[in-house]
This record gives structure tokens, sequence and C-alpha cells, in this order.
């Protein structure tokens, strides 16, 4: 087995985006008619080439729309690069949005069944876990709650936790250490560190530069889709009970 | 291999049963306001047209709810198909699987009800006295076919309703005219020759009268046109699948 959980040579990513009055029937029928273009391009990566070793934890930096969430889609399989390879081994997932498959309309129970499956569990595996992924989210106590009644944190406490309990080998987060409050995000770096000794890689996108310090291995520096810099840090700030 | 698919299994289940309880709420009551819409248009139609076609259409009521409720399943299913990769935008952007799985889940979950309004419409004819025959075996398959249908225009019309934002006001004003251009309230059998030749072209009317002659024996010509018919929608059925895929590559970066 490769010891190269991520490989990207070359990626570059450009973007259509369409105009949108020209997003109808009626645009696309009068852009045809007169020649025009529907849409402006935009270039989201240039050249990007990197790689992460398997059980790494690689910290990705960068103003807005410098590319990040781009280049973590692209690893996720959902956007295509427009040009270069990307390279996985094993199995990913984003920790995006995490309320993204998020019912309000069911309960907490259902919601962790729908987000693990969402994650890459079988059904009955989920229900297996279910136990652990609610006493995670601390929400044991609301599990028969409809979603839509609990407050925008619990919520992405039950994404969070779901996330965390699945069988992934490369996880993909962006901001999601925002999570939550103060308690909660010290017990998600916490999971993110037992994680990490399991031999799972990471690759993390935050704006902020102290977090991925104390998480990462190696930071990349993103500007305009361009790879600025690559900084190997000395130590991994686990923490002392860690 | 297997746990890829046993895993696709999982993901489509669990979308469909998702879209299935959101649309009925999960109750019930849920379930009886969806009933409600094909009985409410039953009552408006039969008090409308009854005394022009009952002479002409013999057990016309039996006729009316077999062509309501396969109607009702094509006009839902084709809405719920091609709003069904705009309304998991979420989804699509955050997470990676076939993104055909979205649109069968969204269709298999209207067939669900689609096929509890079946239980009731039999239910509803035996009470008016018909029998079951042999004929009755039919049935799944003519429901499959029209669900291929139902699947094969679903896959077209969400890629492009993704990109042209107006195709949902286009495809129900087309579907509007549809309804007349379809046996709904009438059959085939009770029309003039023009007309006739019109409705050769329509797929769905083939369906619906071929529904009608299975279940309560109504007139239909030739079984070789529903060997033709189960042929046509298996291609389109097909080619709809198999450019999906391609057409469905760019919808994530569109939505």
């Amino acid at each position: 087995m490769s010891d190269t959980a991520v490989s990207v040579e070359g990626l570059s990513k450009r973007f259509d985006h369409h105009l949108p009055r020209y997003r109808t029937l009626i645009g696309r029928l009068r852009c045809a008619l007169g020649g025009r273009s529907a849409s402006i391009p935009v270039a989201a990566l240039s050249d990007v080439s990197f790689e992460v070793a398997r059980g790494e934890c690689l910290g990705i930096i960068g103003p807005n729309g410098s590319g990040k969430s781009t280049l973590l889609a692209i690893i996720a399989g959902i956007l295509e690069p427009s040009s270069g390879l990307v390279r996985v081994a094993g199995r990913t997932s984003t920790f995006f949005s995490l309320n993204a498959g998020v019912q309000g309309e069911l309960s907490v129970r259902d919601n962790i069944e729908i987000c693990s499956i969402l994650m890459g569990l079988r059904r009955r595996e989920a229900l297996r876990r279910m136990d652990a992924i609610l006493d995670f989210a601390e929400m044991t106590h609301l599990s028969e709650v409809r979603m839509a009644e609990l407050s925008s944190g619990q919520a992405a406490r039950v994404g969070f936790a779901a996330a965390i309990h699945s069988d992934l080998d490369l996880l993909l987060v962006d901001e999601a250490l925002s999570v939550g409050d103060r308690a909660f995000q010290d017990k998600c770096r916490e999971a993110f560190f037992r994680l990490r000794r399991e031999g799972k890689t990471l690759i993390v996108v935050s704006h902020d530069e102290d977090l991925l310090r104390t998480l990462a291995s190696r930071l990349l520096f993103l500007r305009a889709g361009k790879v600025e810099a690559v900084e190997e840090l000395s130590t991994e700030g686990e923490p002392a009970h860690g | 291999m297997k746990t890829d698919l046993a895993y696709r299994w999982d993901l489509f289940w669990m979308l469909t049963r998702t879209e299935f309880r959101l649309r009925d709420q999960g109750t019930m009551i849920g379930f009886l306001w969806t009933l409600l819409h094909p009985l409410f248009m039953f009552m408006i139609l039969y008090l409308l047209f009854t005394h022009w076609m009952a002479p002409l259409i013999p057990n016309y009521a039996g006729c009316l709810l077999i062509g309501i409720v396969q109607w009702n399943f094509f006009l839902s299913g084709t809405d719920a198909g091609l709003t069904s990769l705009r309304r998991k935008a979420g989804l699509v952007a955050n997470y990676s699987f076939p993104r055909i799985l979205i649109v069968l889940s969204s269709v298999c979950a209207v067939l669900l009800s689609h096929l509890i309004e079946w239980a009731v419409l039999l239910a509803a004819l035996l009470i008016m006295g018909l029998r079951p025959t042999a004929w009755w075996l039919m049935l799944p398959l003519i429901v499959a076919l029209e669900l291929a249908l139902v699947t094969a225009l679903s896959c077209l019309l969400s890629v492009l309703a993704v990109e042209l934002r107006d195709l949902d006001r286009v495809w129900s004003l087309l579907l509007y005219g549809f309804f007349f251009l379809t046996p709904v309230f009438y059959t085939a059998e009770a029309m003039g020759g023009p007309a006739r030749r019109i409705l050769a072209f329509n797929p769905l009317a083939w369906i619906i009268e071929a529904t009608r002659a299975a279940v309560i024996g109504a007139p239909y010509h030739s079984s070789p046109r529903i060997l033709l018919l189960g042929a046509a929608i298996a291609v389109f059925c097909a080619l709809s699948l198999a450019l999906f895929p391609r057409m469905s590559r760019s919808v994530a970066q569109s939505l």
C-alpha cells in the first residue's frame, strides 16, 4: 500500500460563471442568436501540485477567493479539474457544510442516520453507532426532537458528530472547527487528534492560522489560485494530555 | 464492487424514504392530502363530462379514475424529477456520489405514492362491481413502462433545469397543453379520426389506453402496440441514463 494519501499534480480549475440574464431558455436563445457568450471564465486554481502522506495533517490557508474550498471540492470528487491529476487513496468526504443533508422536519435520530449514510456508512452501521453519535453530540435526551427546533449550534453538532464517527480514510475539513460553543470546539479538536493517531489523513482549510499550527504538520499557503509557499512545522501541537 | 452497490442501495433508499416522508409529512393525514388531489380532479371532471362521455364510453367513472391516476403519476413524477437536483443543491455541492441517485429517488418517492393510489383505485373499482381478471397481472408491466418514461424524461429535465432556471415554468405550460392531448377524461376510441392520429404519437395515451384495457377491459387495438411502445421507451430510457453522467458532470458548479 502506498504511503501517499493524496497526490495533486498540475491541477488547474476554471469556472464559467453564467450571467444571470442568460440562465433562462429565452436568455440562451437570445445568446445563441446574438452570438454572445453566456458566461465569464474565472481561473480558480492554476498549476497546483502537492502530496499528502498517509496519517499527515495538511493545513491550507489563504485569503477569500484563493481557491481553498475549490481545491477541497476537487479532492472530494465534487468538482472536476479543468486540467491536471488528483489521486486519492481510500474513502473520503468533506466536512464543508455539515448541515447540507439535514432535514428540519425530521428528528435528530433520523438526521444522524441521513448524515452518517451520506458520510459513507452502511445503514445498519449507522444505526449501530447511533448511541455513540448522540452521546458525542450531547443530544441523547433530544433524539426524538425535530431538527428545526434546535439552535444552529446544536444542529451543527449533529452533522459534526456523524462525520467524526464515519469510516473515512481522508477527512477534508473546511472551517468546520467553528462548530458549537468553546467546550464543544475543544471536544472536536480532541477528536481530530484521535483520528490522526488512528492513522487518518486530514486536510484542514481555515482562516485561523493559529488553529492550523496546533493541528497540522505542514501548512500550504494559497493565493489567487496558486501555491505561494509550503511551511513544514517542526512540532505538531497536540495538547499535552492528548 | 458488491459493497459499493450495497452502499449505493442504502443511499438511494435513504434519499427515497426522506423524500417520501417529507412529501407526505410522514403521516396518514399527509397522505390523505396527496389522495385528495386526484379525487378532487375526478369529481370535477366527472361532473363536467359524464353527460357527454358516459353514453360513448362504457364504465366512464372507471376510465376516468384510471386516466387521472396515470396522468397524476406522469405530472408529479416529471415535476419532482425536474426540480430534484435544484432542490438537493446542498447535497450536490457537499457530497460526492452519483447524481443520478437524487433523480431516481425523487421519482421513486412519487412512485410509492402512485402505488398507494393504485391500491385505493383498485379497491374503488372492486366496490363499483368490477371483477378482477388475469389481465390485471399486466398492471405492474404498464406501471413499469410509465416509470421508465418518467425516469428518462426526469434525467434529462433535471440537468437542463439547473442551467435553465425557467424550465419548470416552460414544462408546466407544456404539460398544460399535453393534458388535453392525453386521453385522461376521454378515450381514444371516443375521438374522431384526426384526434386519434394525434394521440397515436403520444406514448402516455398508449399507456393509459393499455391500462384501461387491462383493468376494465376497455377496447384496445393490438398487443403489438404495447410491445412497440415498450421497445421505444426502453431505448429512450437507456439513452437518457447513458447521457446523464456526461450531462450532470458540471451541475455542482452550476447550482
